[in-house]
């Protein structure tokens, strides 16, 4: 069974009157890459910020690492590297002087671990230059610098590719899934590019007025999102032979004695019919199906409406 | 917590801010100095000038308060402690960790602004034989400085935590601060015995009173409030930290 390294109970964190997170039930295995889907002032950062300590929760329990004691969860929170909110570092420092900070802070005793990480994030070259001046990608590089400072076992990211280049996006979803694949890194990450969160995680969480709507593993999203051909006809079986001979390395599944489905469909509905016309197959309802992460999520936004 | 008191004395050294203050507090120590002996306060440079420095703690509160804005207050905006949060350590401790090196930081400015008079004291001989009574009083007015210090420290602290911005924290402590000192000189009604009574126990009107020799010091009681708005101030800090929501 796969530990879980982090698990809320209904999570609840109000400010006055409204609720940035409401009963939240969430839980996140060591080893994936969990996406963290939904729209601004869903919960996001919120539920980021309870976990780095930055915040507490209102109602509700939290488990990390295993440690489910408020007084004792300090501890397990060196485990974390962490930026949410945009990076945070000191404005009149270099990029080496940041780290330096948190090797202190860190006790790390190893000085060249500082060079290694810049060199990771591409800041190698920045010298003297202060913080304040650099670039916002840069920024953003240094911020994961930094939370990447010590090996933590999770890392959190709160919309990480803010400001990077399209360059920047790609090194960094490189860099990430390197992490996770060699390090075994536990990543918890937020986007709004959800493209992006498609070509790396391994599952996702979609959150919406502080509730979690769905946890689903990529596995299964795939299911639910990959194109398929849905077809009622008057013959099933012939219909069946059509399909196979077309298209022949697609899974076909027949559903009733009228109903069939063809997976990973990316072919055009117009020759499909007019095969199961030539075959005198009748055709009762045709459509072709499916979506992308982006398409998922809008439809599911709408159920919850 | 050794490791976080390391960090923090990093950033404070590294701290650009920090180097304008010391500055200015040895340039603002020598124009005291200038302005005492044009004016006939001081008629030697030695001694008298000395002790007389050691007393010019309400001075160096406004570089206090801009010592506090740039290393405390700038930590909320600059998401510092956030970070600190994720090295396994507790908010009293990081909150230790920032109170202590605040304190040295501070005292290293007050100190800046006795440096130009201590020279010149030394080499003047104190401008007095150097007896055992002048060094008492030297001695006295060296504890009574480092309470203040601290006192005042505390306080700088925690008016820093409460506001968390620094553009604010600066002219909303000066006015607190000032508008008091200009209360007590200026106010007949300050001197009414109920006033009087109830004001001696604010901590300002102890500082002013010892500063200004004014009848009526008691050094005991100056200690008594000294303590407890120590005590009072540190537990406020830690609580006001404690429940701070961070970055």
């Amino acid at each position: 069974m796969e530990e879980k390294i982090f698990v809320t109970r209904k999570l609840t964190k109000k400010y006055k009157k409204s609720y940035a997170l409401n009963s939240l039930d969430m839980e996140i295995c060591r080893g994936s890459i969990y996406g963290f889907v939904g729209k601004n002032g869903a919960g996001k950062t919120t539920l980021m910020r309870i976990l780095t300590g930055r915040a507490v929760q209102t109602d509700g329990e939290i488990v990390l690492f295993g440690e489910k004691q408020q007084s004792k969860m300090y501890i397990q929170r060196k485990r974390i590297g962490a930026m949410v909110e945009g990076p945070a570092f000191y404005p009149g420092m270099t990029a080496k002087d940041n780290l330096e900070v948190v090797r202190l802070q860190k006790g790390i005793e190893d000085k060249g671990c500082i060079k290694e990480i810049l060199k990771i994030v591409g800041l190698e070259d920045t010298g003297t230059k202060k913080a304040r001046n650099f670039s916002l990608g840069m920024k953003q590089r240094l911020g994961i610098a930094i939370a990447l400072m010590g090996k933590p076992e999770l890392l959190v990211l709160d919309e990480p590719v803010n400001g990077l280049d399209p360059e920047g996006i790609a090194s960094l979803r490189e860099l990430l899934k390197r992490l996770n694949k060699e390090q075994g890194m536990t990543i918890l990450v937020s986007s709004h590019i959800l493209s992006e969160l498609d070509q790396m995680a391994t599952c996702y969480g979609f959150i919406n007025k502080g509730k979690m709507i769905e946890q689903v593993t990529a596995e299964e999203l795939l299911k639910k999102c990959e194109p398929y051909l849905n077809m009622r006809v008057n013959d099933v079986q012939k219909a069946a032979d059509i399909l196979r001979k077309m298209f022949p390395g697609n899974r076909l599944e027949i559903i009733t004695d009228k109903q069939l489905c063809l997976y990973n469909f990316s072919g055009n509905t117009a020759d499909v019919m007019k095969e199961c016309v030539l075959n005198e197959v009748d055709i009762k309802e045709i459509r072709a199906e499916g979506a992308s992460l982006e398409k998922y999520y809008m439809e599911l936004m709408k159920k919850v409406k | 917590m050794i490791n976080l008191i390391k960090a923090e004395w990093f950033k404070l050294i590294k701290l650009t801010g920090f180097k304008v203050l010391m500055l200015c507090s040895v340039v603002i120590g020598n124009l005291c100095l200038l302005v005492s002996y044009l004016e006939g306060m001081v008629t030697t440079l030695g001694y008298n000038e000395l002790v007389i420095s050691l007393k010019m703690i309400l001075y160096s509160l406004l570089l206090g308060y801009m010592l506090a804005a740039v290393f405390i207050c700038n930590e909320f905006t600059q998401k510092g402690f956030g970070n600190a949060l994720l090295c396994g350590f507790t908010r009293k401790k990081i909150f230790g960790a920032k109170f202590i090196v605040f304190l040295i930081g501070f005292f290293l400015i007050c100190l800046a602004f006795m440096v130009i008079p201590l020279i010149i004291a030394l080499a003047n001989g104190f401008g007095a034989e150097l007896a055992e009574e002048s060094f008492q009083n030297i001695l006295l007015h060296l504890f009574y400085f480092v309470l203040d210090f601290i006192v005042q420290g505390t306080v700088i602290m925690f008016v820093a935590l409460f506001i968390k911005n620094a553009v604010v924290t600066v002219p909303a402590s000066m006015l607190i601060s000032y508008i008091f000192f200009i209360v007590k000189a200026n106010l007949p009604f300050i001197e009414k015995p109920v006033i009087k009574h109830f004001m001696e126990y604010v901590y300002l009107y102890q500082i002013i009173s010892f500063e200004c020799n004014e009848d009526g010091f008691s050094d005991y009681k100056y200690i008594f409030v000294m303590v407890i708005t120590l005590i009072v101030t540190v537990v406020g800090a830690t609580f006001l930290f404690e429940k701070a929501e961070l970055k």
